[in-house]
């Protein structure tokens, strides 16, 4: 068990280095006050999470932590002062009129998410990671790491046996933080492990409190963020150390970070938003899926507005910073294909994941679509009809969500989410109906805090209602 | 048309923001303090016995008896032992494999409903100490002679085979 002085330290340090990388970006504490400690935890996260990446490329990890705190901090300070040189900071924000008993309702509201989310966290470590993806995947992938000191022989060996660890394939920076904590353990911890990833639930939490805030109405933003933190979904993420909500935190920050960009032209947003693909990439492999649905969107809309299209290609500087999730990309793809590791999804008995589909497509197609329409679509205490709502929104205000590409990009970009999702479902080459029990609801949710901040965005946008709209900014 | 919108999207906000509040109202009135509070100040060890005694009590097993397998395993075994586990209840077998694989790794845990005629033979030839885990005594004809007794508990048995020198 790590003692008070050891946890502090497992926290502070990547926090601290999130810091320094979201001043690299040009973000500080006044240009989003509200979701700057959760932006810190998630860079911060997936920073120390390439450093000790880099150090058991580099042979192992060293036998005290000390080296890889030290590295984590003087990294931090580097990404700070560069930050401070030669990056302009993003203009905070312009106040907004808004009521004090409205701001008050927000914050307790906020305060009081927070909390829940906290001691859910707290309770959740009353018990050691035993079953589920949390262990099957992600502890068992990191014991193996970490007995094996790092991409050894041993580690290859027990990669190259079919019964060590189910999904080979999946990316490392679920693991890579739980090696984090083990390096400040005496032993090799049980609970504390799923700590780190615990804690994006929190961050969560505060990067849609603070997306909220600017779009609607405070009363409307704290409905919006009950409506975030109340399904059992989400209640079962913070307590567990799987990976599926750390996909859905990087394509939430890349969806709300790409909006501000394009909205404020400050070019710190647009850097973000590509951090939060590489950080969804790096996660687990759905966020390929987004990925590829984000393009598919990408040439619908080019063919439904090619002039705006046209005129919205032009190059930003911004835009470089595509780059990390393409490194990502790579790093992952390339880690994989030099250790011979394969998926078990992509290919089965030598078929492709396409002739599956069309195979499974009249034995699974009914059986995925009644499941999905009665657990996860019109499930209240799950989905609060959110996939259904936005789909409403997208049909009776096509013209003006079609007309604007901050609406319609994301709108298409998860309908062809969704759709792959259930496409991937059907043709599984593994009893469908485990799958829909096991994974479904959980890999469906994956979006949901998208699905949130769309339907917010839209309120917004079109001013769809007035009650959730916020009045306009101060003079 | 904006107005029709507008007015089914605060009717399902309503709806569900509702359900939000209630149960949200719920889970924070449901927190246990003296929970949260052994959540903080328990040992690792007393973590992982409640967690096994909890998967035990939803199973309807008796409780306490994996952890003991657990102690008891990680003790008196090899890192690279082989340890079978033998049970008549399969899916109570199955919980106890998919625990103490977690748990005993780099141990490998195997699951048999029953020993094969040839078991020692096969188990001989895999080279790496054999432990065998007798829930509620199955095969104890069978076991006794070739294999030593090292744990006799809570209705189970953890046998060592011996190898063919002994």
């Amino acid at each position: 068990m790590l003692t008070p002085f050891e946890l502090l330290r497992v926290l502070l340090i990547p926090l601290f280095l999130g810091m320094g990388t979201l001043r690299l970006l040009g973000i500080q504490v006044k240009s989003d006050p509200l979701a700057y400690l959760g932006l810190s935890w998630v860079l911060g996260a997936f920073a120390t999470a390439l450093l000790v990446f880099l150090w058991l490329l580099s042979g192992s990890l060293p036998a005290s932590p000390v080296p890889l705190e030290l590295s984590a901090l003087g990294l931090a300070l580097l990404c700070g002062g560069l930050g401070r040189g030669f990056i302009p900071a993003a203009t905070p924000p312009k106040p907004r009129q808004v009521s004090t008993a409205e701001n008050v309702l927000f914050g307790t509201v906020l305060a009081l998410l927070l909390l829940l989310v906290c001691m859910r966290i707290i309770d959740a470590s009353l018990f050691p990671v035993l079953i589920g993806d949390e262990a099957d995947h992600w502890a068992m992938k990191t014991q193996i790491l970490w007995e094996s000191g790092g991409f050894t022989e041993t580690w290859r060996a027990a990669m190259a046996d079919p019964a060590s660890v189910y999904h080979k394939d999946y990316p490392l920076l679920n693991p890579l933080l739980q090696i984090w904590v083990h390096a400040h353990g005496d032993e090799f911890l049980r609970v504390a492990n799923r700590l780190p990833i615990q804690l994006f639930s929190l961050a969560g939490v505060l990067i849609l409190a603070g997306a909220l805030y600017r779009l609607l109405r405070p009363s409307a933003a704290a409905l919006f963020l009950c409506l975030a933190v109340a399904p059992g979904w989400s209640q079962i993420q913070a307590r567990t150390g799987d990976a599926d909500f750390m996909v859905g935190l990087g394509a939430l920050i890349a969806f709300v970070y790409a909006i501000r960009g394009h909205s404020t032209r400050e070019p710190a947003w647009t850097r973000l938003a590509f951090i939060g693909v590489a950080f969804m990439l790096w996660s687990k492999n759905e966020s390929l899926l987004y990925l590829l649905s984000f393009l598919g969107a990408l040439i619908l809309w080019s063919a439904l507005r090619p002039r705006r299209f046209r005129a919205a290609l032009r190059w930003k500087r911004s835009y470089a910073w595509a780059f990390i999730p393409l490194f990502i990309l790579i790093l992952h793809h390339g880690f994989n294909r030099y250790f011979g590791i394969t998926s078990t999804f992509s290919k089965h008995e030598e078929v492709s994941l396409l002739t599956l589909l069309y195979g499974n497509l009249a034995d699974n197609g009914p059986k995925v679509l009644a499941y999905f329409s009665s657990q996860v679509f019109f499930k209240p205490a799950h989905s609060n009809f959110l996939f259904p709502l936005m789909l409403m929104l997208m049909i009776s205000l096509r013209r003006d969500v079609f007309g604007r590409a901050s609406l319609a990009l994301p709108a298409m970009t998860l309908c062809i989410a969704m759709i792959g999702v259930l496409g991937v479902l059907i043709a599984s080459p593994v009893d469908v109906q485990w799958l829909l029990v096991t994974a479904a609801e959980r890999v469906s949710y994956q979006l949901y805090f998208c699905w949130l901040f769309w339907i917010a965005l839209t309120t917004s946008q079109l001013r769809v209602s007035r009650a959730l709209s916020p009045r306009p900014l101060a003079a | 048309m904006n107005r029709l919108t507008g007015f089914l999207l605060l009717s399902v906000l309503f709806v569900t923001g509702t359900n939000s509040l209630i149960s949200l109202g719920k889970e924070l009135g449901a927190l246990d303090p003296v929970g949260l509070g052994e959540s903080i100040t328990l040992g690792e060890e007393d973590r992982i016995a409640r967690g096994l005694a909890l998967c035990e009590r939803k199973l309807s097993g008796p409780e306490g008896r994996e952890f003991e397998l657990y102690r008891s395993l990680r003790s008196h075994s090899e890192e690279d032992a082989q340890v079978f586990l033998l049970g008549s209840d399969p899916l109570r077998t199955l919980a106890a494999q998919s625990h103490l694989r977690i748990l005993l790794h780099p141990r490998t845990i195997w699951r048999l409903d029953r020993l094969p005629e040839d078991w020692r033979q096969k188990a001989n030839a895999l080279g790496k100490p054999v432990y065998l885990v007798e829930f509620d005594r199955t095969e104890r004809v069978a076991l006794e002679g070739t294999c030593a007794l090292i744990h006799s508990g809570r209705s189970i048995h953890i046998w060592r085979l011996r190898s063919e020198q002994d």
